[in-house]
């Protein structure tokens, strides 16, 4: 099979060249569907070529030949390919990290190849664990979290290096973060709190002009919900038993360990009986290894009148969930700096957002958010958050002119509206030099 | 002949360190290049024009593997300047971008012999040459083909004429005779072939730190965990590659073999008891390109607990055309 040659390309196009890494669909990450938004205006202002994890180059691009309908305006290209084309001089790298084991490949290129990293989380610690894992590796921590700058007592090392048990601090610490900033020839981050921690993990190890100028704030896009057709609403919310008089309370996505889902199982058990029709969704995929909800639930209503998890959905059924609820839950405790895409997708949907109080969740600014304390008492909290909410339900406008308010304010937020900037971060960033 | 100017220089070379005693060899070259022939012969460094963003590999007897003495100009000027003051041989192609040459070290013209080649309308010649003594060159050219020796070179291989295409085969032959365990040479089909047996991790590469981490640990020419594995090529002519791969679990027919240009499928495999042998067809790579293949094995064949590595490998060549 022949490549495109580079002589021909570019004489096709004075377009730069860029290679984005990233986690890429048909794969489920937030990551994936975080980057398609962006790949069209990326196709129109340079040769974008994306470079998908070896096993899955065949599904990424049957992918996007059904979404672009046997034309995408993109190559996709396997890890290989990218190896033999030594990328040019004059090409760029986007690198698009999360932390999260679909970036590991990532991390075999962001070292060698520098470029502009667009960093999801500012804790790469869990990242970096699973990948040493994954490469047989694992002696390599002691001296990256030394180089970090943090010391790891004995008692959690053996001798090799390798961590003998992981102290949970080590996930809140924002670890592995300095390797990738000093690599990296620009970094786009979505909230002041992860710039913030940003320059704080790395301060000492880059010059603070440098620094400054490396980092750049770009928010996380909103987007409108999607058309979904009246039939498929109905279905949806009847596969769940969802019924026009319940008062949904609902915890959207990847139903991970620190999404707060116990402290939430807490409440609604509490609020159960003092609430009509109350009923609890998770609408996520559940994560078994990370925490059992679903054996929580058979725990606490062993005659099956728990909450409902609904394991993976479509993005249209999640939207029509978030249109439904009542009250929409995005949590997280312990944060690792994490920026989340629910939040403002939660809040497009009309509902009342429950978030918390830490991280980077109070920056998104909207009447419907209401923050609560984590901590020993955020059960309790919860409880409190619910029951207000159902008393003054009255004094609120109808949820369509809510919609209708957070779609005038997420104008500024649309990809279309931010490509622009992080356009000019890859166009400004130095080329990669062969 | 139809042999390229780099493997005619990799056979002089081999041949010449057969014959002398010389001590160090040091290959300066713009990209990341394993010659082949020379290595069997003897110890060998490589200056880089480019830095590598790889790391390889040599074996060392009775022990484990270490990284091959490559030194970057660039990132590491003043150690690629000994390297080359120390070395007995220095063998350079030379550069076609003047920008690249612009990277040589400032080497003190002194007792090293030389072999410069390249084409002759490279843009470093000019900067090559003067690495050299001028009262000490031999000038030779053939095709687009312009080779630069020390007169010690010349007198050492018995004449000019020994640097001309024509004798690559009499100096296959004579490295073959001092090395018959890794170079040999076939004329039983008329056309005379070499094959160099190497040990294969002479040729495999490790693009992170994790892999060069195993390889040292294993002493062997792994894959990564994800079935990732990269050779660097002893010759950038159009050869045939055989490779016998360990610790495959699946059918590798579907294994993707990268080019600059090119993805190509294996020509052949057997499978055997030891592993899947594989025949590659190796196409002409550019001579101012790291002589890499890049290998992705189908993810069903990569073991959950262990490595896929290379167990055998050798290339063939035809030597007349």
């Amino acid at each position: 099979m022949a490549l495109p040659n580079k002589s021909a390309v570019e004489s096709r196009s004075q377009r730069p060249r860029l290679y984005v890494f990233s986690p890429l669909p048909p794969q489920r990450n937030g990551l994936a569907d975080y980057i398609v938004e962006y790949l069209t205006p990326l196709a129109r202002d340079f040769e974008l070529l994306l470079v998908a994890e070896n096993g899955s180059t065949a599904d990424v691009k049957a992918h996007f030949d059904e979404a672009y309908r046997g034309a995408p305006p993109f190559a996709v290209i396997s890890e290989s390919m990218f190896a033999a084309r030594q990328p040019d001089a004059g090409a760029r790298m986007l690198y698009n990290v999360g932390n999260n084991g679909d970036c590991s490949y990532l991390l075999d290129y962001l070292h060698r190849y520098p470029g502009v990293v667009m960093l999801h989380d500012v804790s790469l610690f869990y990242l970096h664990q699973i990948t040493l894992q994954a490469q047989r590796a694992n002696g390599f921590m002691a001296s990256w979290l030394e180089d970090e700058g943090f010391a790891v007592p004995d008692y959690f090392l053996n001798p090799d290096g390798s961590l003998a048990r992981s102290p949970g601090l080590l996930y809140q610490e924002c670890l592995m973060v300095r390797r990738v900033v000093r690599s990296a020839s620009a970094l786009i981050v979505h909230s002041r709190y992860a710039r913030q921690r940003v320059m704080g993990a790395v301060h000492a190890a880059i010059p603070a002009a440098e620094l400054t100028a490396k980092v750049s704030r770009i928010p996380h896009f909103v987007l409108p919900p999607s058309s979904t057709a009246a039939d498929e609403e109905i279905a949806t919310l009847a596969r769940y038993n969802i019924r026009p008089t319940d008062h949904v309370l609902l915890c959207p996505g990847f139903l991970t360990g620190n999404k707060m889902l116990y402290e939430l199982l807490v409440a609604y058990r509490r609020l159960q009986h003092d609430i009509p029709g109350l009923k609890l969704v998770y609408a996520g995929e559940e994560r078994p290894d990370e925490y059992p909800i679903s054996a929580k639930i058979a725990q606490l209503w062993p005659d099956g009148s728990g909450p409902v998890v609904t394991g993976y959905l479509t993005s249209n059924e999640l939207d029509i969930l978030l249109a439904r609820a009542d009250v929409s839950f995005v949590l997280r405790y312990p944060t690792y700096g994490e920026t989340s895409g629910i939040l403002p997708r939660a809040v497009m949907g009309g509902a009342q957002v429950v978030t918390v109080d830490i991280g980077s969740y109070p920056e998104f600014d909207s009447p419907l958010i209401r923050p609560v304390s984590v901590g020993t008492g955020a059960a309790e909290a919860l409880e409190i958050a619910v029951r207000d909410l159902w008393t003054t339900r009255g004094d609120r406008l109808p949820k369509p002119q809510l919609r209708m308010a957070e779609a005038r304010r997420a104008a500024a937020l649309t990809p279309q509206s931010l490509y622009r900037r992080i356009g000019d971060v890859i166009r400004q960033s130095p080329e990669c030099r062969a | 002949m139809k042999i390229s100017a780099e493997v005619l220089v990799d056979l002089i070379a081999a041949d010449l360190v057969s014959q002398s005693k010389i001590g160090l060899v040091t290959v300066i070259h713009e990209a990341v290049r394993v010659f082949g022939l020379l290595e069997a012969s003897c110890g060998v460094a490589y200056v880089n024009l480019r830095t590598p963003k790889y790391t390889d590999f040599r074996p060392v007897a009775g022990g484990l593997p270490t990284p091959k003495e490559r030194i970057s100009a660039i990132t590491h000027p003043v150690a690629a300047k000994s390297m080359i003051e120390r070395s007995g041989l220095v063998v350079m192609c030379v550069p076609g971008d003047a920008g690249v040459a612009a990277c040589l070290p400032p080497v003190v013209p002194g007792k090293q012999w030389w072999i410069l080649y390249g084409d002759r309308r490279a843009a470093g010649w000019s900067r090559a040459s003067q690495l050299m003594r001028e009262s000490d060159v031999a000038l030779i050219e053939f095709g687009t083909t312009r080779v630069l020796v020390s007169a010690d070179v010349v007198e050492a291989l018995g004449g000019s004429r020994q640097l001309l295409p024509e004798s690559a085969l009499r100096h296959a032959e004579s490295v073959a005779r001092a090395h018959p365990q890794r170079l040999s040479i076939d004329s039983s089909g008329g056309t005379p072939r070499m094959r160099l047996i190497a040990e294969p991790v002479r040729w495999i590469a490790a693009g992170n730190d994790w892999l060069t981490h195993n390889l040292l640990q294993e002493g062997r020419a792994l894959f990564s965990t994800r079935g990732l594995g990269s050779l660097i090529v002893p010759w950038v002519d159009r050869c045939t590659l055989l490779l016998l791969l360990r610790n495959v679990r699946d059918r590798v027919d579907d294994l993707v073999i990268a080019t600059e240009y090119e993805v190509l499928r294996p020509a052949r495999v057997d499978y055997t008891e030891h592993g899947a042998v594989l025949a590659i067809n190796q196409p002409a790579l550019h001579a101012w390109r790291d002589a890499m293949l890049h290998l992705e094995l189908p993810r069903s064949a990569v073991p959950g607990d262990g490595f896929c590595d290379i167990g055998a490998l050798s290339a063939s060549l035809e030597l007349a055309a």
